[in-house]
């Protein structure tokens, strides 16, 4: 049965994607997988978090998480 | 050495005199140029216990050995003195158009002494400095002072950074701008200019230096850009400059807000650089000689404030106005943060200040007259503190002494007098490290550590080990700035790159171990200054409510064992003793 997820990008990913998506995956996928079929290139990451925690990026995404994926960052 | 001209300008300002001195080759063997000339300038000139108001504090500028070079980010200047908000060693610097008008005139280093009796600008050229009268600008905000001077002058390479009235005012953390928004930020150096009378300070000049090897630095330059070309760090800079960090601090849970109180900001994206772009005309902007064009050139297109344009909001007043003072709309901070830079003002330390007056309030410490969120009332009293007026007379005098009037010690958040940027130490608890040990106070520029626990390079909680990594980004960091680079090249220029960058221009024979050692000696210098003021290991911590209070749930917070423990393996590899003592003042 599958389960829905929200995924949202910011900074350049916003630009080079888009902002926030809703998707309907298969329960126990992986934050790689999702990225992989998303086409999300791994080093534009820095960092990602799921209903505000930090996880990586072998975390087993559950029914309505929340993942946020942060771009590469030079700094400020 | 090439890179360095030999030469320093003393601007005498009580009789209205200069002289030019040499400056020994010696010294650039041994600090290279930027802030290690100038950290040297500051020990031999100004000595313990000068009161930093008084004519006998220096105001030292300086540029670095690539400022007359075409190298990306080397249009920076820095300034020197003693500072007049926590009583230590103050550096600060910035970028814009002045450091290439000022190598042009021939002066790796220019000095103010003495104080004058009435307001002066300099001009300062190949042939010393005029002194003209400014009575008729005294008074005055930074941008039209700016605009009178150079049309006065009338000299197309003629650059000015000038003070507005709260550097005129003693405004502890008064700041010097130039090209309206960039300023030399931190700890007060506007006041130290202030004291002396001295409204601004324009350069020309038509002088020049060759580097060492001009067809080497030529092929590093080019490599340098190849790897900047397809870098998605870079592209992020280009477009959002320094507000990406709104998204990445508050996803990160490090985010200070509502006075250091919580470490997230739920409305932040009201206040994101996504958002700047999505609701306000924003056109990039850049320093000369920059590739990152990390500048916001930004227009409000509605509402109450409609047709304000600014360089800006950079991330650090989007923390302070929007996250400590619990601002939530961009036009605001905006709004506020021009109010800053025409008055001259530090916006991360008058953030602070400000949100220390909300959270008094807030606990019925003092009847400050203003609450959290409060855009108009933080208008006021940004006017107040400029005027040094009414609750102005307090704040004015920085967060020590308005604390300690206030009876908020126990919650006022600083190390040295000198308050933090915008990155929580509790979570991210190298921050905390740098903190503690930064020379000047709570800084994160010396390291720019947050990038490395950001991204996972080194865990954010990791205590054991962390000074090591620490050090190499500061070692790297102080060559950067004997540069003087942009520290947001950091990424882009590593070890290997940046021993090429000092060979190819100063001729020098150098390596890494060459310039850590460089490095270690000016940061020891530094710390002589400081210890020379009997500034002691009791203030290389941080504040006691930090260390009390967690954040996030009570998941992230830090320990004055822990921190202990990084500042003590800090010193031991700096080469200090287990006070943070070095007598190592013969290299001096």
């Amino acid at each position: 049965m599958a389960i829905h997820v929200t995924v949202k990008l910011y900074g350049l990913l916003q630009d080079i994607m888009w902002k926030e998506r809703r998707l309907r995956v298969k329960p126990g996928i992986t934050v790689k997988e999702v990225l992989d079929e998303l086409e999300v290139a791994e080093y534009m990451i820095s960092f990602l978090t799921v209903n505000g925690k930090r996880v990586s990026m072998a975390y087993e995404l559950k029914d309505n998480d929340m993942l946020m994926v942060f771009p590469w960052i030079i700094g400020g | 050495m090439k890179g360095s001209y030999g030469k320093m300008l003393r601007v005498n300002l009580t009789e209205h005199k200069y002289t030019v001195s040499e400056i020994p080759e010696e010294v650039f063997f041994k600090f290279l140029g930027g802030k290690g000339l100038g950290t040297y300038l500051l020990l031999k000139n100004v000595p313990p216990g000068t009161e930093p108001l008084s004519k006998e504090n220096r105001l030292i500028f300086t540029t670095g050995f690539a400022a007359g070079t075409k190298m990306f980010g080397s249009s920076r200047y820095g300034v020197f003195t003693k500072s007049p908000l926590t009583g230590l060693y103050s550096e600060s610097y910035s970028g814009g158009g002045v450091a290439p008008a000022l190598h042009a005139t021939g002066y790796d280093a220019v000095i103010l002494e003495g104080k004058s009796d009435k307001p002066v600008y300099l001009e300062i050229t190949e042939n010393g400095a005029v002194f003209h009268q400014a009575e008729h600008l005294w008074g005055m905000e930074t941008y039209q002072t700016e605009d009178i001077i150079l049309s006065e002058l009338n000299n197309k390479s003629a650059q000015v950074l000038t003070i507005g009235p709260a550097g005129e005012n003693l405004v502890r953390f008064a700041c010097i701008e130039n090209n309206y928004w960039r300023s030399a930020g931190r700890t007060g150096v506007g006041a130290v200019m202030g004291s002396k009378k001295v409204k601004a300070i324009a350069f020309h000049g038509k002088k020049t230096i060759e580097p060492a090897d001009p067809e080497r630095l030529q092929n590093l330059m080019k490599k340098i850009a190849a790897g900047a070309k397809d870098n998605p760090g870079v592209k992020a800079y280009q477009k959002y400059g320094t507000t990406q960090m709104v998204a990445i601090m508050n996803g990160a849970r490090a985010f200070p807000n509502r006075y250091w109180s919580e470490a997230y900001k739920e409305q932040w994206e009201n206040i994101s650089g996504e958002r700047l772009h999505q609701d306000f005309q924003v056109k990039p902007s850049s320093c000369p000689k920059c590739l990152l064009t990390c500048g916001n050139l930004t227009t409000v297109t509605k509402g109450k404030y409609k047709n304000l344009t600014l360089e800006g909001p950079e991330y650090e007043t989007i923390y302070a106005f929007g996250g400590l003072c619990a601002i939530n709309s961009l036009e605001e901070i905006i709004y506020l943060n021009d109010l800053c830079d025409r008055l001259g003002m530090d916006t991360i330390s008058a953030g602070n200040l400000i949100a220390m007056a909300m959270e008094t309030q807030q606990r019925g410490r003092f009847d400050t007259g203003i609450r959290y969120g409060d855009t108009e009332g933080t208008a006021q009293l940004l006017q107040e503190i400029a005027a040094v007026k009414n609750r102005g007379q307090v704040l004015s005098q920085g967060i020590r002494y308005a604390a300690k009037k206030w009876g908020m010690e126990d919650a006022a958040v600083h190390v040295k007098g000198l308050e933090p940027p915008g990155y929580d130490p509790r979570p991210l608890k190298g921050m905390g490290l740098a903190y503690a040990t930064s020379t000047r106070g709570a800084c994160h520029l010396r390291a720019t550590f947050y990038k490395p626990e950001l991204v996972g390079i080194i865990d954010p909680k990791t205590i054991q080990g962390k000074a090591e990594l620490f050090i190499d980004y500061e070692n790297r960091l102080t060559i950067f700035n004997t540069g003087i680079l942009c520290v947001f090249y950091r990424d882009l220029i590593l070890w290997e790159d940046l021993v090429e960058l000092v060979a190819v221009i100063t001729g020098l024979n150098t390596d890494k171990e060459h310039l850590e050692e460089t490095a270690n000696r000016i940061i020891t210098a530094s710390r002589i200054f400081n210890a020379r003021e009997y500034a002691t290991k009791s203030e290389d911590t941080l504040p006691e409510r930090l260390f009390k209070e967690s954040v996030n749930e009570g998941n992230d917070c830090i320990t004055s064992k822990e921190l202990n423990y990084m500042v003590d393996e800090y010193y031991n590899l700096r080469g200090w003793d287990e006070n943070g003592f070095s007598y190592s003042l013969k290299d001096i």
